[in-house]
């Protein structure tokens, strides 16, 4: 993500920037000191975007093995039966806490600086942003965006009367 | 603007994000008067060289908006301009006064109609996504579920994509 560093002089700061909520921090440690990730694809966000998928992650993870026949250790049934009775994301939250530290191996690859692709939300599409889906949009459905915006800045004086129209939909 | 300061315990950092051209500025012991950004009255932040200038089609909004401003400060010595403008003079005829006065009298921030972002020269991704669920009818989760279901990671995604553009 972009990053500007040592912009003031005599300064080695770097600035980091959550792609996914927009958090942006300074740092002269690097990523862990702000509580981000960078995944292996480049994307950086903050750690705690990161847990939201471990979780689910953690529980497709768990379905698989039991699919497969191949959920044989007592500890692993009974964290799956746990996750399976648990309905809300709230409950499956404080029924993993229960277990936490017992995950290592799943977790031994979601290193500070390494964190794989299969637990960045951004790569795996769990979040998507508002430019990747206006790039979905122009391609599948043959939107000219520049022509849009001059649509938009044809039919508004300025930002305040799109707004209001827009506002008019919620 | 999203700015978040302070976020790390016994730190003041400050980071800044141009709504232009999406540089980032930032430092410890910072603000904003430090690096070359400006705010807009809208609290649009952007970075200094991204200010429209007086100048062709932004010239008479411009003008009228910085007369605006100072009509506004209720101040004596552009009354002459004020007067002219009821003689039904061109306002650009006094461009160099506005500008002047404009800038001694103004705060730090600059006018909307200075401002990209509030001018619509930039339309920022959410807008323009925004206004095209409204006005075509698209509905962002339907899109997203689409992606979701039709694509295993965002690699895959873009890989169609730019095929798609080929």
């Amino acid at each position: 993500m972009k990053r500007r560093n040592g912009f003031v002089s005599n300064s080695s700061s770097s600035s980091f920037l959550c792609e996914i909520c927009g958090r942006q921090e300074v740092s002269y440690e690097g990523l862990s000191e702000v509580q981000m990730v960078e995944c292996d694809n480049g994307h950086t966000f903050c750690e705690y975007h990161l847990l939201e998928v471990k979780k689910k992650t953690l529980l497709e993870q768990y379905k698989d093995l039991q699919k497969n026949g191949e959920l044989e250790a007592d500890l692993e049934i009974e964290i799956y039966n746990k996750l399976q009775g648990a309905l809300t994301p709230e409950e499956q939250e404080a029924r993993l806490k229960e277990f936490e530290g017992q995950f290592e191996d799943i977790y031994a690859d979601l290193d500070e600086y390494g964190v794989s692709a299969e637990a960045c939300p951004i790569c795996t599409l769990n979040y998507i942003s508002n430019e990747l889906l206006l790039n979905y949009l122009q391609v599948t459905n043959k939107l000219d965006l520049n022509l849009i915006a001059d649509q938009i800045r044809s039919s508004y004086k300025n930002l305040q009367e799109v707004e209001e129209y827009i506002n008019q939909s919620k | 603007m999203k700015v978040r300061t302070g976020f790390v315990s016994n730190s003041s950092s400050s980071s800044f994000i141009c709504e232009v051209c999406g540089e980032i500025f930032s430092a410890y012991d910072y603000d904003l008067s430090d690096f070359d950004l400006v705010e807009c009255e809208e609290d649009h932040l952007l970075c200094s060289h991204h200010i429209l200038k007086p100048e062709g089609p932004h010239l008479v909004p411009i003008l009228t908006g910085m007369l605006n401003y100072l009509i506004e400060q209720e101040d004596k010595d552009i009354q002459y301009i004020i007067k002219a403008i009821k003689a039904k003079e061109s306002i650009t005829e006094y461009k160099e006064e506005i500008i002047s006065d404009y800038h001694e009298y103004s705060n730090e921030k600059i006018l909307s109609v200075e401002c990209p972002v509030c001018t619509l020269q930039t339309v920022q991704p959410h807008i323009l996504l925004e206004y095209i669920e409204y006005k075509y009818g698209i509905k962002r989760k339907d899109y997203v579920d689409e992606i979701r279901n039709n694509f295993t990671d965002l690699e895959a995604l873009l890989e169609t994509l730019k095929g798609k553009r080929k």
